[in-house]
């Protein structure tokens, strides 16, 4: 018996499969459509999502950059106005970095020398609080109701206070036993790299709590006495804000003989931040001239005078000709002021219209005693609409729940499952497309067979054509979902959406998505293409 | 002439010496062609195939052993159900049998993987369907060639081979066409033409003629035979068509999943029609 001995039975090139692919696909346009369109628009969903979030992720970054210098000079004149709080002392310890050797970091240097404390001591206040964080975070989560039931009415670090009042290890015991059998939940577990049990952790960690205490209180102490000194010697009865706008060396080193280090760095930007916050202030103290802000209104077009807010005022005083007015106008009023101080003087009985200029006298005064140019009015008013925008993108931001989450690129559960459930879907509609076009074809399909078709060739036809259609598809979905998702976030912060654009990342992004929408293609067409290329050449023959 | 009746006068012809009437339980008959001592192309042995569609078991074919020879014209009549498809695809390569063996060539067909059964389908064997079963979306040369790009065949030399063959079945200057714009005759021309793509050294028929008229189905009988007779190609149709039984060598006639009967041509007396009052066929 011989046997068939298979020689040049060739694989058909990839080109020539793709050839034949094509000139089918031409032939049933419109069944390919429809798959083309199913996955252009799991692809433009996915896109949409993706271009989204990578521009939000970019303006919070841009945004965090602008608003820096502003979080500085925050930081400084709240230091130097009131003493630190205990939970501000735990955020700092707990925000530590991790000590390197050699430079002392400014905060570290601060909190030392106000508690009188050791490197190695602040470094262990530094880990009770990053422990107090983890604890605290803990009993924050759980219900009223169940705190009650374990610390009474105590909150925040009071909790650990009740613990360690009412008798620390025993209660502590109580507290698990309660945690675990009333609430069926468990003590954080230890740090990593820890062999103790969860409760052993939280007793370990009140003892260094109480410990803690007597240190935590020498450094408030020492900060509350060294502000005093600073307020005595530095400010001098002046605002934090007034000394901070002329900051200098001079002032650096004495901030730093009462043991407040600032850094190097961050002086010129304390002192340009404070001197244009300064200046805003003072401009939105011109809203108290009631006659000002009537013109103020007719000025602006606005019709209400109390609609003749802040926020007109600076948008008036921001352009050249606006603060031109703004300071002829308070001019104007400090003559007015100046009449009336007269005329009063000369026993002159004053208009009651005219004597409303007194109300502001105190203002008006200190204006002219330190007038401002047209600039600084014009750097104030730019400064200070600036960062109201961008409080309004933050808060944008962080309104936005569905980068808010824990999974991929930030992502929520939520918005992941709907991705995935979306391809699913498609992969779902595409395969029943394909099984469709399959049994329309069986005769076409054994007809091939008959003419000497391969299994794998009938296999590799359809899924080919289920890929150039996900190509496809991907192609009109990656654009149209890059355009949904800019302009939505267009929308949403301006333009500042694309000042900053990651064109890199977008890339990368479009490519992925692409790629997901030709990969569910290949995918969905595997079943439908096994069963094609099981088929008996025998379904072509049809004998009556 | 008959009015539009055809004769097949069965009972009352003379048989072959060898032949013994089928008894139940039975293989058919199993006849060795004593005259031409030519090669045997297509054998069986004992070949039955069941089908079991839940409980019902349909036993199409029942133990068929023959043998058939190279260059045969052979014709495979039988009614609906008896089997004759099923035999059909068995040798042809389209279906393995549930028992007994089908050697082509001499090659036991159960025996081959799926891709050496694709090979054989190729190189070996040419289909003509009832119903054309061309692409559509492709021309006729174009069709013609699809086996040829299977077995390897470079572009040109395909395409050259290709206008061979449309030649050859009177479709040269319509090449360009697709299947939707030629008539039904030319749609079958056109899948001879692809059936011969390969040289094969046979040809499966499934009603040639069935979808066509009387005359259009003359040009097919005429390009079979010249086929058979120039080429040596040997040629198995299942038909009902008196004037291709009429070309036909042998004749086998199946009936309940066994050979009837298998007779020469010279044994059987056809009849074919034609229609009084009307221009010959």
């Amino acid at each position: 018996m011989k046997t068939v001995e298979v020689r040049d039975q060739v694989r058909l090139g990839l080109g020539k499969c793709i050839e034949l692919v094509l000139s089918g696909v031409r032939f049933r346009l419109f069944r390919a459509t429809i798959t083309v369109t199913i996955i252009a628009l799991a692809v433009a969903f996915l896109m949409t999502m993706l271009s989204e979030s990578l521009i939000a992720r970019d303006v919070s970054g841009a945004i965090d950059e602008q608003t820096g210098p502003r979080r500085r000079l925050l930081f400084w004149v709240g230091r130097l106005s009131g003493p630190l709080s205990e939970a501000q002392l735990a955020r700092e310890l707990a925000d530590l970095p991790p000590a390197r050797s050699g430079a002392d970091d400014p905060r570290r240097a601060e909190l030392r020398a106000w508690g009188k404390l050791s490197a190695a001591q602040v470094d262990m206040l530094a880990g009770v609080s990053r422990r107090e964080r983890v604890y605290a975070d803990f009993f924050a989560d759980m219900h009223e109701a169940n705190l009650n039931s374990l610390v009474g009415r105590a909150r925040g670090a009071d909790i650990f206070r009740h613990i360690i009042e009412k008798g620390a290890s025993a209660k502590a015991d109580r507290i698990d036993a309660e945690l675990r059998e009333k609430i069926g939940r468990q003590l954080p577990a230890a740090p990593a790299g820890s062999d103790k049990t969860a409760l052993e952790a939280f007793k370990a960690f009140l003892r260094d709590f109480e410990a803690a205490g007597a240190f935590r209180s020498a450094i408030l102490d020492g900060n509350r006495s060294r502000l005093a000194a600073v307020r005595a010697g530095v400010l001098k009865g002046r605002r934090a804000i007034e000394v901070l706008a002329g900051a200098d060396e001079k002032l650096r080193e004495q901030l730093a003989g009462f043991d407040f280090h600032m850094p190097a760095p961050d002086l010129p930007v304390v002192r340009e931040q404070a001197s244009l916050g300064r200046d805003a202030l003072r401009l939105e103290g011109a809203l108290s001239l009631p006659v000002l802000r009537k013109r103020l209104a007719k000025e602006q077009g606005i019709k209400k005078v109390s609609d003749a807010n802040r926020t007109v005022l600076l948008k008036q005083a921001r352009s050249e000709k606006g603060a031109k007015w703004l300071l002829d106008e308070i001019a104007g009023r400090r003559r007015k002021l100046a009449e009336v101080r007269a005329a009063i003087a000369r026993g002159e009985k004053v208009k009651d219209e005219n004597k409303t200029v007194l109300i502001a006298r105190d203002w008006l005064d200190s204006f002219g005693d330190d007038p401002m140019t047209v600039a600084q009015v014009r750097a104030a008013a730019s400064s200070r609409l600036a960062e109201g925008h961008l409080a309004r993108l933050s808060a944008g931001l962080a309104a936005d729940t569905q980068s808010e989450g824990s999974g991929f690129m930030g992502f929520s559960t939520r918005t992941m499952w709907l991705m995935v459930v979306s391809l699913m879907v498609c992969l779902v509609g595409i395969t029943n497309a394909m099984l469709m076009s399959v049994t329309e074809r069986f005769q076409e399909i054994a007809t091939m067979k008959c003419l000497g078709a391969t299994d794998g060739f009938i296999m590799v036809n359809f899924i080919l054509e289920s890929t150039i259609q996900g190509l496809a598809g991907g192609v009109v979905g990656t654009l149209l979902g890059f355009l949904l998702g800019t302009g939505r976030s267009l929308a949403r912060f301006g333009l500042v959406a694309i000042q900053h654009f990651p064109a890199i990342e977008m890339l990368v992004v479009a490519g992925s998505a692409l790629l997901v929408g030709v990969v569910v293609s290949a995918m969905a067409a595997v079943y439908p293409a096994w069963v094609a290329a099981r088929l008996a050449p025998m379904e072509a023959m049809r004998i009556e | 002439m008959v009015n539009g009746e055809s004769q097949l006068s069965g009972g009352a012809t003379p048989r072959p010496p060898d032949h013994r009437p089928g008894t139940s339980g039975d293989a058919g008959p199993e006849i060795r062609d004593p005259q031409s001592k030519r090669a045997v192309i297509i054998r069986t042995r004992d070949l039955a195939k069941h089908y079991q569609m839940g409980e019902v078991i349909t036993k199409a074919l029942q133990g068929v052993t023959v043998e058939l020879c190279r260059g045969e014209f052979i014709c495979l009549m039988g009614p609906s159900g008896s089997g004759k498809t099923t035999f059909f695809n068995m040798i042809g390569g389209l279906d393995s049998p549930t028992s007994g063996r089908v050697f082509i060539d001499e090659v036991d067909v159960a025996q081959l993987s799926a891709i050496e059964l694709a090979f054989l389908r190729c190189r070996k064997i040419g289909y003509i369907f009832q119903t054309y079963n061309l692409v559509q979306y492709m021309t006729c040369l174009e069709n013609v060639t699809v086996p040829m790009a299977f077995a390897g065949v470079s572009g040109d030399e395909a395409r050259d081979r290709g206008m061979e063959l449309l030649e050859l079945v009177g479709l040269k200057e319509r090449w360009f066409h697709k299947p939707i714009e030629l008539s039904g005759g030319q749609q079958q021309r056109t899948a001879i033409a692809r059936s011969m793509a390969n040289k094969p050294t046979t040809l499966l028929c499934d009603e040639p003629t069935g979808n066509l008229d009387l005359r259009t189905g003359a040009e097919i009988h005429d390009i079979l035979k010249r086929l058979n007779t120039e080429r040596n190609v040997t040629i198995i149709c299942v038909t009902h068509d008196h004037r291709l039984i009429d070309m036909a060598d042998r004749i086998v006639w199946i009936r309940d999943g066994r050979i009837e009967r298998i007779a020469d041509r010279s044994e059987v007396m056809v009849q074919t029609g034609a229609i009084e009052g009307q221009e010959n066929e």
